[in-house]
């Protein structure tokens, strides 16, 4: 008996103790698209989109651009404004500005949405070409909700392969990781949203240069990433271009199935790094006559030479640059560790001496229903 | 027994009973020792005046004079009307003897043609024999009385049981006449390692108990144990089976019931072969099988008349629906209040469209539309058939959809609520359904006040409860706590009947193998 | 209680006790820990602390196999004799108490930075406490029971890990043993930290029905633990970089933080809330062995009034000191010396006592 009146203090005790936490879901303003920019006189901007619940709101998402000096200072100015508390438990995307991603160690102002546990690392990163306002600002009339649209478009080009897609949590890790840049998606607005491609950054994490989706899929190649679709339009040296008009000496290829091979050396004072990809292809367009069973094997090497010539002038690219995109200097430290000891805080530009080759093996497997 | 005696709300036979039967009310029956004993007379008209002074007044007692058979002895016979098999009395006892054409003396009686024949040497003994039914003849110069059974009370006809009906098993269900009881329970086992112990229960009501069990089969210490326990029942009466259960479990404050009751003669008998106890109590049309484990909650009788895959099927999708009727509403509070962040974000956007109408927190709307949906349930129950459905549609269908346009609830949350009520109605025991009924309360309180942590403390505290808990001094958490892996052939799912050889381990048989060789055989 | 029949537990329940104990909350931060000593070869000292476990829990058993059936307090008891067995057992109610308390308040603060910010750390641990007094008060048996069936229910999580692997890269871990053996043994040390739970043997051992299995039953406790600990900090190691890993804090709620479904966006939390069900194996057992003993020590049958006095003395230090995550630390760090008297010196010294005693008495005898 006394037990029980014991049990029953200590429940009320209880009771209304415990609801300090309690947050409903309506009361909670989800920042799903979290933008940064620098303005003009660069001052940091922040940009919040966050969807409205309400029956009797007509526009179903709120934006609203707050000056402020860091992130977590912003949150004041947010919920002067919005409906309701504002919280990055959510978030889809991280806009970056092309100005602010130019700037040492923007990625610092990133810090609150590492630190709180409760917020979710896997938004995802991309680079704006031209103000972040523009973009967060879109309301199109045709589309769902802006976080959700970008969203699947995101995704979708990096299952393209159009793009890569970073997380926030992977940005960490390759920013601190000495083996690896880090490349991110890129997106411009011009009436649209367009995805542009990728931007890849240097080694102090700001911005370096941006590749194309051809030149995307190259890379994604040589990082060794085999899921999504890799389509390579290349010239046939055979034909000629015809009228101008109809290009009659274009053809698609896609890489169905492929595998990479890379061994890492130390030779004579720098690395070596070879690439031997055995590539299947399928045909997916031939704008010439070409009888691919007869002479498949000359089409074959021919796409093997343009894809050599491909991996290697990109390659060029990143050596000029100083940055590594396809994280050789993890291999590097794997296989050939006591070399790459002295010079890991340097290894940008270690890599540009390196001497990296590239050989492809070609495999038509099917050319599609017509010949 | 050790574990009985731990602390925590195991109970003590509460002394409060103790006095009850003696507290100041004269007792109807004397009690009387061995030694004290009024005899009856040989003389008929004394007895009779006796009786007229014992029995003063009662419309439903009859004394039937009569001159028996050649000799014209007078006699008289005594029995209550209406629980008296009249015709049997006529055709059996009157007939022959007012009939009988033999010289009656008072040393020889006549042969009238009932099974059953006793003597009762005192009035005590006649008293009761006329209570319970049977009929009492006097004869003059005789100095003792013998008693007839032609019990006869009016009872019901075997049905299905309502609670625990079949598909595919026996459609016949116990009765409240204990002997009738037996009879189909030995149907099941003809088998003479059946033992049967009867012991009285009751100051005032003496009901009668039969506790059966198969001698080589049943461990002898839960017998003792039961038997002390019904012993030391000291009460006035037990009305049903449900009272006899509560005063001997082990845990009263227990939401579980630690045993079960069930009123299938099909069922009891699976269970005396897996060497449990069945405690048959006169008057009730449940039976109470002990010990029995919280898996055994589970597991209905069709599951073993169906093929066993589709039973393993249906097993899985009850524990399912455990889960489901326990945590649903207090997951969903949770989730809308603490964690929204694990919802993903399409569905989160849209129940929070629906929630942002609804003025209440999540925890009192929930409460509101679980205690509405207990209402009806229970309305439901009192209802007849053909008003209770109409009631059921209107109710559900209606009211919630208007709840939900008002604005009072969102719609999730009638969700929420109905698959929680269509869960606890999937299982098969009752009891469990309605403890699990009560138990989403705490759950939903816990959830709102601290949210997933809320929930897993309360369930951590549900499953030590589990394991602590004992039914008649075996593990009721049996065969997940101790992990018994011989027995899970008849937990998750069902395992086919030809792979379950030896019998459970939770009620700790004696003689384990049911099936294959090696085992004793039938009456062996 | 006494070491009756029924409160006897079954040698898998025995396992599950000690690898319970042994697995607490330290599971999160252990990457990070080794690698700051050790770098990427850092889980091999959990395979060298292991094998050093493994011995001082052979050594604890030749003790222990002289006292089949006495748990620590009469063991202390018939060694010192019954005055001195109380004192020589107020250290050890000590031991085991402040190890309760890291298991408790560590959960404790995980729960506050991961789910209930700003509820006080004292209804947090108050929760906990109630099916903590339950299981305690309940006894060995019960509590064997519990840790044999979350260590079932529970087995699924480590598949999980496996989730996020396609995104990992092997070449983290290489190559192996590039700055020779001397990091990895320099982290040894640190890493024993995280089998601590192994002289719960003296609570459990004279519980264990067949006791020619103890000996089986320890070793494959530890490897249970050793095998968890080297998955998950491999796994670590291959998601996340060297040098990120020492800047976080709990590399593995990291690792599940990136685990996605379409259905489940943050699975870290409901693992994390699941993960209660293991952690709390771990305090209750040190909160049976500190109760129990204390009971003891005042010549109490019944340890229930020595549970609540347990936990009530847990909730007012919490109430009045409200720990933060350093003091945890520290608290933590200032344990592992105790620790390694406990584990290492205390078996030794106490088989020799009884080797002397042994001696004594038959050169008395003979």
């Amino acid at each position: 008996m006394k037990r029980g009146l014991c049990y029953l203090a200590l429940l009320l005790a209880l009771l209304p103790a415990g609801c300090m936490d309690r947050m409903d879901i309506e009361n909670i303003s989800l920042a799903l698209i979290i933008g940064l920019d620098l303005d003009d006189n660069n001052n940091l901007e922040v940009s919040i989109s966050s969807p409205v619940f309400s029956r009797e709101a007509k526009r179903k998402t709120e934006v609203y651009t707050a000056k402020s000096l860091t992130m977590r200072a912003s949150q004041d100015e947010f919920d002067k404004t919005f409906k309701a508390f504002t919280s990055g438990g959510k978030s889809q995307i991280l806009l970056i500005g092309k100005k602010l991603m130019m700037q040492k160690h923007w990625f610092a102002l990133l810090d609150p949405l590492l630190r709180d546990p409760k917020n979710s690392t896997t938004a995802r990163i991309v680079l704006v070409d031209g103000p972040v306002s523009e973009v967060i600002h879109y309301n199109p009339l045709d589309k769902p909700r802006l976080p959700i649209y970008l969203t699947y478009l995101i995704d979708t080009a990096s299952h393209l392969n159009l793009a890569t897609r970073t997380t926030l949590q992977e940005l960490h890790s390759i920013n601190l990781d000495k083996g690896i840049t880090a490349s991110i998606a890129e997106l411009r607005f011009d009436d649209k949203i367009f995805i542009k491609g990728s931007a890849l950054l240097s080694e102090n994490g700001i911005y370096k240069l941006s590749i194309g989706d051809e030149e995307t899929r190259l890379l994604r190649m040589l990082q060794g990433e085999k899921s999504g679709e890799f389509k390579f339009t290349l010239e046939h040296e055979g034909a000629a271009p015809g009228n101008g008009i109809v290009p009659r000496n274009l053809y698609t290829i896609s890489a169905v199935k492929y595998s990479r091979r890379l061994k890492t050396g130390y030779a004579q004072d720098h690395f070596t790094f070879d690439f031997h990809f055995h590539i299947r292809v399928s045909l997916l367009e031939k704008l010439f006559p070409f009888d691919v069973l007869k002479s498949g094997d000359v089409l074959e090497a021919e796409i093997a030479r343009k894809l050599e010539d491909k991996f290697r002038s990109l390659i060029q690219k990143f050596q000029q640059a100083k940055i590594d995109p396809i994280g050789l200097g993890r291999f590097a430290r794997a296989y050939r560790y006591n070399e790459w000891k002295p010079v890991e805080n340097k290894w940008s530009a270690t890599l540009s001496d390196a001497d990296i080759n590239v050989k492809v093996d070609v495999l038509i497997a099917a050319m599609g229903s017509i010949r | 027994m050790f574990p009985f005696n731990l602390f925590s709300g195991k109970r003590r036979y509460s002394s409060a009973r103790q006095n009850a039967g003696n507290k100041g009310v004269r007792p109807f029956m004397p009690e009387q020792s061995e030694g004290e004993e009024h005899p009856l007379d040989p003389d008929l008209s004394r007895n009779l005046e006796e009786v007229a002074r014992r029995f003063p007044n009662w419309p439903d007692f009859i004394v039937f004079r009569f001159v028996s058979g050649s000799d014209q002895i007078p006699a008289a016979l005594l029995y209550l009307d209406g629980l008296t098999d009249k015709k049997a009395i006529n055709d059996n006892i009157l007939q022959p003897m007012m009939s009988s054409q033999q010289g009656n003396s008072p040393t020889r009686f006549p042969e009238p043609t009932i099974g059953d024949v006793r003597r009762a040497h005192n009035w005590q003994k006649l008293e009761y024999a006329i209570m319970t039914g049977d009929c009492v003849l006097l004869l003059d110069g005789c100095a003792h009385a013998v008693v007839y059974n032609t019990s006869g009370w009016p009872q019901r006809s075997i049905t299905d049981p309502q609670l625990e009906s079949s598909l595919k098993g026996a459609h016949q269900g116990f009765v409240e006449t204990a002997a009738q009881n037996l009879a189909l329970l030995r149907r099941y086992l003809p088998n003479k390692e059946l033992r049967i112990h009867k012991t009285i229960i009751g100051k005032r009501g003496k009901t009668t108990l039969f506790i059966l069990y198969l001698a080589d089969v049943a461990h002898p210490d839960v017998l003792e144990e039961l038997r002390s326990r019904l012993d030391k029942i000291d009460v006035d009466a037990v009305i049903n089976t449900g009272e006899v259960a509560e005063y001997i479990e082990d845990n009263p404050f227990s939401p579980f019931p630690q045993f079960i009751l069930t009123e299938r003669p099909d069922s009891a008998a699976s269970q005396l072969l897996q060497g449990r106890y069945v405690v048959i109590v006169d008057r009730s049309p449940s039976v109470i099988i002990a010990p029995s484990t919280f898996i055994s909650l589970f597991q209905s009788v069709d599951d073993y008349s169906s093929r066993w895959m589709i039973a393993s099927f249906i097993r899985l999708l009850r524990f399912l629906a455990f889960f489901i009727a326990l945590l649903l509403p207090a997951v969903y509070i949770s989730f809308i209040s603490y964690n929204y962040e694990v919802i993903p974000l399409q569905l989160f956007l849209s129940i929070a469209e629906s929630r942002e109408r609804v003025p209440f927190p999540p925890l009192l709307e929930a409460m509101l539309m679980e205690i509405m949906l207990e209402m009806m349930r229970e309305a439901g129950i009192r209802l007849p058939a053909s008003v209770g459905q109409t009631i059921g549609i209107v109710g559900g269908i209606v009211v919630g959809q208007a709840a939900v346009q008002a604005g009072v609830v969102s719609n999730i949350m009638v969700i929420v609520v109905a698959s929680t009520a269509i869960a606890s109605f999937i299982l098969p025991s009752y009891d469990m359904g309605t403890a699990v009924r009560l138990l989403r309360f705490p759950m939903m309180i816990m959830a709102s006040l601290f949210g997933l942590v809320g929930i897993v403390i309360g369930f951590m505290t549900i499953l030590i409860h589990l394991m602590s808990l004992e039914s008649l001094g075996t593990p009721y958490g049996s065969p997940l706590a101790p992990v018994r892996w011989s027995d899970m052939k008849d937990t998750f799912v069902r395992f086919p009947l030809w792979s379950m050889v030896q019998r459970p381990k939770s009620a700790r048989p004696i003689q384990d193998k049911r099936a294959g060789r090696g085992r004793p055989r039938g009456d062996g | 209680m006494k070491v009756t029949r029924l409160n006897e537990i079954t040698l898998i329940q025995y396992i599950a006790i000690v690898h319970g104990a042994q697995v607490g909350t330290g599971i999160f931060s252990l990457p990070k820990d080794i690698a700051l000593n050790a770098g990427a070869d850092g889980w091999i000292s959990i395979l060298i602390a292991w094998a050093v476990i493994t011995l001082a829990g052979c050594v604890m058993l030749l003790l222990l196999r002289k006292f089949p059936d006495d748990p620590l307090p009469s063991l202390l008891g018939k060694i010192f004799g019954r005055r001195l067995g109380k004192l020589a057992l107020l250290p050890f109610i000590v031991y085991f108490g402040c190890f309760g308390w890291i298991v408790m308040v560590n959960s404790m603060l995980y729960i506050k930075a991961w789910f209930l910010p700003k509820t006080s750390g004292f209804l947090i641990i108050l929760l906990f406490a109630v099916p903590t007094f339950m299981l305690v008060r309940n006894g060995m048996r019960v509590i064997g029971r519990y840790a044999e069936f979350i260590l079932y229910a529970m087995a699924w999580m480590p598949v999980f890990l496996l989730f996020p692997l396609s995104d990992g890269h092997w070449t983290n871990l290489l190559p192996i043993l590039k700055d020779g053996w001397t990091p990895v043994l320099g982290s040894v040390r640190e890493t024993l930290f995280a089998f601590t739970g192994m002289e719960i043997l003296f609570f459990v051992y004279p519980h264990l029905k067949r006791k020619q299995y103890a000996f089986h039953g320890m070793v494959i406790a530890n490897t249970l633990t050793m095998l968890l600990y080297t998955f998950v900090t491999i796994l670590c190691y291959i998601q996340f970089p060297q040098d990120e890993i020492i800047q976080i804090n709990q590399p593995l709620m990291h690792l599940l933080k990136i685990i996605e479904f379409r259905f489940l966006e943050r699975f870290d939390m409901i693992f994390f809330a699941l993960y209660l069900f293991v952690v709390s194996r771990s305090w209750s057992v040190y909160g049976f062995a500190t109760a129990y003993s204390l009971g003891r020590l005042f010549n109490r049958e019944n340890h229930t009034g020595m549970t609540v006095v347990y936990l009530l003395a847990i909730l007012v230090i919490v109430f009045v000191s409200q720990p933060t995550w350093n003091q945890s630390v520290r608290f933590g760090d200032g344990m592992t010396i105790f620790n390694e008297w406990m584990l290492f010196v205390v078996p030794v010294v106490l088989l020799a006592l009884v080797q002397i005693k042994a001696l004594f008495g038959r050169r008395a005898q003979g």
